[in-house]
């Protein structure tokens, strides 16, 4: 009897242990995506992007600091478009409508993609959110970055374009 | 009987898996929030440590947002 009581106790340690996703490590390939681009209607991958500076945000509608995000990445992006920056936004978001709201209040110019099941943001190892990385021309991954301030717009500016220059 | 019971129970563990930070979305609603009413949570805490000379134990602004 007792020994039952032992194998149940070490068939519950077991099965409530799981592995969770590290973060990618900094200058890996980042791994090619496909998700569904909400403006365009079609599949868009990483590989599209080769060549620009990508900024690839993890973000959902009910994350404060998404919303303090957005304004300044959009200005971000209208100033730096032409040298070859790319931003590209995976929503997180369950349901759809979620993540409309949030873009009529907070409209982004830059390419939004869905990512509902969250499959890519585990393959990249999302451990907050928002969550961003900072992709170059060849298409390694340069910086992470967890969490957004206010304040963090000027260090990501300066990395971009350091990285637009090479 | 018991040993039936106790294997489905453990067996029903397998149900617990951690949260990815992205699922966090039911937790930033506002009714799930800690203490619904700022002001008021102020106002409450500011008469007990009024009434019981002592304060503080309860972390800060609020509770979190669900996001880091």
């Amino acid at each position: 009897m007792h020994h039952f009581y032992q194998t149940l106790a070490g068939t519950a340690l077991a099965l409530s242990m799981s592995m969770s996703a590290s973060a990618l490590e900094l200058n890996s390939v980042a791994p090619d995506f496909s998700l569904p681009n909400i403006k365009t209607h079609t599949v868009s991958h990483l590989s599209e992007y080769r060549g620009k500076v990508i900024y690839l945000d993890f973000w959902a509608s009910w994350c404060p600091p998404c919303r303090t995000s957005f304004p300044l990445l959009e200005t971000l992006y209208k100033k730096q478009q032409a040298k070859g920056f790319a931003i590209v936004a995976i929503n997180m978001d369950e349901e759809s409508e979620a993540m409309e709201r949030f873009l009529t209040l907070y409209p982004a110019s830059f390419d939004v993609l869905r990512d509902p099941e969250g499959v890519w943001a585990d393959t990249y190892g999302v451990e907050a959110m928002p969550s961003s990385f900072i992709i170059d021309k060849k298409g390694m991954i340069r910086h992470i970055h967890s969490g957004f301030s206010k304040a963090d717009i000027v260090d990501i500016e300066n990395k971009i374009v350091k990285l637009l220059a090479e | 009987m018991k040993k039936i019971i106790l294997t489905a129970l453990v067996l029903f563990l397998t149900a617990c898996s951690p949260v990815k930070p992205w699922e966090r979305g039911n937790l930033a609603l506002p009714q799930m929030a800690l203490e619904g009413d700022a002001q008021e949570a102020n106002f409450r805490q500011h008469t007990f440590f009024s009434k019981e000379s002592s304060s503080g134990g309860y972390g800060g602004h609020g509770g979190g947002c669900g996001c880091n």
